[in-house]
């Protein structure tokens, strides 16, 4: 039986789509049998950014209306061969879903995935409550801005109120940057911490890269031997309960943050 | 509120003529201990005082700020009269949130903008674009463009989000002085404004790089702490034209950065022992019109002048100069604060963070000496 995560964000724009992508593909790399599913219904990206779009034959709504059974509607990835995509229906509209039918969905999935990504809306509305319903635990994705930590926070809030226990709801800080010169220019991670007091399962830094393999289609961790590759692996075993130093995703940002603090002040 | 001082205004403040009179300031102090919700509760005060045309100093990532809501009229035109600035001389609109720009920009802005936008916020630059109705004239100066910025650092944000408005900020000085970049600085506006949230020394310390969109390509108008080399990386052709003399930037068109004393640069020309010695000859050959000049120099050069019992400080590392950034505004208030009349500063190479240095060396000392 797989464990469903619901990835989510309160804010809009934090990059929660990309880091379900990649870490999409570094569970399937981990080897296991991975599901995600785009919940982000009239706004479809995942398979954007995954490449995906064109394979599409049915989507979510598919499932729902009983036209498709739900592995049926799956599109398999391109490389990663146990990846596999529920895609969201451009012209659907939020309230053509209700949370029991996300809860259908998932119980059928469940059995025959290892791990099972939900891609939630931005915003705390009917969409979130959707993609919430069906989880047993939540990442929240936030950048290190106020505004995305202050709507994280209302989240955390939601979230303590829904079946997911408190114990199950991780941090994933996105687009992180060098704080320059360790003093308050910039939104530290200990800022973050300090005020959303949630376990943190990774820091993912601020990179063209990963826009970059966002763009394409072609998210970055699909790739080995990159500093981002073994950060999103870290957080994919954080995820699975292993214990990994945060460290290590410091050590293994440095040269990114190096490079770019040496950019921002090249002398 | 157990930091917070009151200072208390010699005159009552007179609604009708408050442009003038004596205002009690607040000075709230944030140190690096408080979380970003305890940030919050301690300004929220300021940030809803903003939106009423109440003034508030508060710290960037570049230097410290003079901020009113952008919707409160009475606080835009306060700023001019509280900093002696020229009333053409547009003011930066900050933002919280890429979201709130929707708001400024015209519908003519190209899309380019939120491509830049999203590689280079939150940080320390600056894009001018068309502006929408809804900023008034007295902010951009009369001209049909704005200026706009969204900061990275965290009490700047969380004022902004809690005054639910863009903020209108020029730097926290009186015009024509060095910026703002450490909290003593910040004195020559107690009793001119109601709010000083200070958070210690500022981190970058140079204002924000500035580049317009308003044409194709783009151009750099300032300089600042993102370098051209930096830049270009995503706006390759980006066009360096910083001898214009209009004043499409903030700040751009009048004497800035200066101290009372006259500041005299000694060119680098790539040879420290040559810097050393032409900053020797200048210093001795004043010292010989009677003429105590106070020598800003570098870490490197810092030990030829005072082993020679020169008066001289160093502004931080040549291999740094990011600390150097971080320190010349100070430095140049030290030649003030010290009762110099003369100062003499080390030139910089015109590259990386170099070409920002040495626009405001320039500035602080031009026609001066």
């Amino acid at each position: 039986m797989g464990q469903v995560f619901v990835i989510t964000s309160g804010k809009g724009g934090v990059g929660k789509t990309t880091v379900t992508a990649n870490l999409g593909a570094v569970f399937s790399r981990l080897g296991k049998k991975t599901c995600l599913i785009d919940a982000d219904i009239g706004l479809k990206n995942l398979d954007v950014v995954l490449g995906l779009e064109n394979r599409i034959l049915y989507t979510i709504i598919d499932v729902i209306t009983e036209k498709v059974g739900s592995m049926e509607a799956l599109v398999r990835h391109k490389t990663s061969r146990n990846l596999y995509l529920l895609p969201a229906s451009q012209i659907a509209t939020k309230e053509m879903m209700k949370p029991e039918d996300m809860e259908k969905v998932v119980a059928q999935l469940r059995p025959n995935f290892d791990i099972i990504l939900i891609d939630s809306p931005a915003g705390i509305e009917s969409g979130f409550r959707n993609a919430v319903v069906a989880a047993d635990a939540a990442i929240i994705v936030t950048n290190p801005e106020y505004t995305a930590v202050s709507d994280a926070d209302r989240v955390t809030g939601l979230l303590e109120k829904s079946k997911i226990s408190e114990e199950n709801i991780f941090l994933i800080v996105n687009r992180f940057r060098p704080n320059v010169a360790e003093k308050r220019g910039m939104l530290s991670i200990d800022d973050v911490t300090k005020t959303l007091a949630i376990p943190l399962v990774g820091i993912v830094p601020d990179s063209e890269a990963v826009v970059i393999g966002s763009n394409r289609g072609l998210p970055i961790a699909f790739e080995s031997d990159n500093e981002l590759n073994k950060i999103f692996t870290n957080v994919a075993r954080r995820m699975l309960g292993h214990k990994v130093p945060l460290q290590e995703d410091y050590k293994l940002s440095k040269p990114t943050f190096w490079r770019l603090f040496k950019s921002l002040f090249k002398s | 509120m157990d930091q917070s001082e009151k200072h208390h205004g010699l005159l009552p403040e007179n609604e009708e003529n408050a442009v003038d009179s004596v205002v009690s300031t607040q000075r709230v102090v944030l140190t690096d201990k408080h979380s970003l919700f305890q940030i919050q509760e301690k300004i929220k005060p300021a940030a809803e005082a903003l939106t009423r045309g109440e003034l508030a100093v508060f710290p960037t990532e570049t230097v410290y700020g003079l901020g009113a809501g952008i919707y409160a009229a009475k606080g835009v035109q306060r700023i001019f009269c509280v900093k002696g600035r020229p009333a053409d001389n547009p003011l930066i609109v900050h933002i919280a949130d890429i979201n709130q720009a929707l708001d400024l920009i015209h519908e003519s802005t190209p899309d380019l903008f939120f491509l830049y936008a999203e590689r280079f916020w939150p940080g320390p630059v600056t894009f001018v674009v068309p502006k929408s109705q809804r900023v008034s004239d007295k902010i951009t100066g009369g001209k049909p463009s704005v200026a706009i910025r969204f900061p990275s650092h965290p009490v700047a944000q969380i004022l902004i989000n809690s005054a639910g408005q863009p903020i209108a900020a020029p730097s926290a000085n009186i015009s024509g002085k060095p910026s703002a970049t450490r909290p003593e600085h910040l004195r020559e506006l107690e009793g001119k404004v109601e709010w000083i949230i200070d958070n210690g020394p500022i981190t970058i310390g140079l204002e924000s790089t500035i580049i317009s969109l308003l044409q194709t390509p783009p151009v750099l108008l300032r300089p600042g702490p993102i370098t051209v080399e930096k830049l270009k990386e995503i706006i390759p052709n980006l066009e360096i034209n910083l001898k214009s003399s209009k004043a499409l930037a903030p700040g751009m068109k009048y004497r800035h950065y200066a101290p009372e004393a006259a500041i005299a640069i000694i060119p680098w020309t790539g040879n420290l022992t040559k810097l050393a010695k032409d900053t020797e000859e200048l210093y001795l050959r004043l010292r010989g019109e009677d003429k105590e000049a106070l020598i800003l120099a570098t870490a490197e050069t810092i030990n030829y002048h005072s082993a020679r019992g020169y008066s001289a400080i160093s502004m931080g590392s040549r291999s740094n100069l990011y600390s150097i950034a971080q320190n010349l505004f100070h430095s140049l208030r030290t030649v003030d604060a010290l009762g110099y009349r003369w100062g003499i500063i080390e030139g910089f190479e015109e590259v990386g963070l170099g070409l920002a240095l040495m626009n405001r060396i320039e500035k602080a000392s031009s026609g001066h000496f």
